[in-house]
């Protein structure tokens, strides 16, 4: 991270609007911020976007639940694609203490998961991709 | 405003800027009590508008960039960081980002911001700015 100049942008505290939502109560499973993510991330694109970064570190548990309801079971015999997706479980972890759901920190979904996709694909290095990830995600929870 | 990290994607730009809220006297709001929120939508990258579009508020903070928070700080200033894309290859990607306070259950939308982001043309590079005219950087 490099310095480069300290600003302060001003925002007036207009008072036109008013929802009173806090979340994405539509949204209960981040389904459309995991979707996005895979969709950014495949192909060999890689595209890493700040205002998702936000949300994954919060989700912890809860990307495996939304990897389950997305994925098919093709996908998930798929080396690509389980390749895109261990990125994006370790942001998923990689700061606990900012997981929003306490049961959340838990990562059981989460390794029910990769232990399944790690006896599904053939690649032997996504193999060894998956049980890293696996590693780095109990090391992170202390589970 | 701080370039931050773009681990694994040398392509673009990432920062953090750090905002003060005003009243409508222009004064600062010196509130811990506003929960400063986003939400991102026309994401247009490379010319592609993507199909998922976010149209919710979500909490800009805390994130794990240093002095990140859920809550506005007692000067009623907070950081949003990490902001930007970063990617393996050059890029033009535009989106809204528009901000609120969360005061009370109530949202109050304090700006709108108009953002044109690159990654390129080499590895190592990329710029924001936004149409607000207070954002403008490269790398």
């Amino acid at each position: 991270m490099i310095r480069i100049v300290a600003l302060i942008s001003l925002i007036t505290m207009g008072f036109a609007v008013s929802q009173g939502e806090d979340s994405d109560k539509s949204d209960v499973y981040s389904l459309r911020t995991v979707e996005f993510e895979l969709r950014m991330r495949s192909g060999g694109m890689n595209v890493i976007h700040g205002f998702t970064q936000k949300r994954l570190a919060r989700l912890g548990d809860a990307v495996g639940i939304a990897l389950l309801k997305i994925l098919s079971i093709q996908q998930m015999q798929n080396s690509q694609t389980v390749k895109d997706l261990l990125p994006i479980v370790r942001d998923a972890f990689d700061h606990p203490e900012l997981i929003s759901v306490d049961s959340d920190k838990n990562p059981k979904v989460t390794v029910f998961l990769l232990d399944y996709l790690s006896h599904n694909v053939s690649d032997t290095q996504t193999r060894q991709d998956i049980e890293e990830t696996i590693a780095f995600v109990k090391q992170k929870t202390g589970t | 405003m701080n370039l931050y990290g773009c681990a694994g994607a040398p392509y673009g730009i990432s920062i953090a800027t750090q905002y003060q809220v005003l009243d409508q006297a222009n004064n600062p709001m010196k509130s811990t009590a506003m929960v400063p929120q986003e939400e991102i939508t026309n994401i247009i990258f490379n010319g592609t508008k993507q199909q998922d579009q976010f149209p919710q508020w979500h909490h800009i903070g805390p994130t794990p960039y240093p002095g990140t928070s859920l809550n506005t700080d007692t000067n009623g200033q907070f950081f949003d960081a990490p902001f930007g894309t970063c990617t393996s290859g050059f890029f033009v990607e535009t989106s809204q980002q528009k901000i609120s306070m969360l005061f009370k259950g109530i949202n109050y939308v304090v700006r709108t911001s108009q953002w044109t982001i690159t990654g390129g043309p080499l590895a190592g590079h990329g710029s924001v700015k936004n149409d607000n005219g207070d954002v403008n950087l490269s790398h």
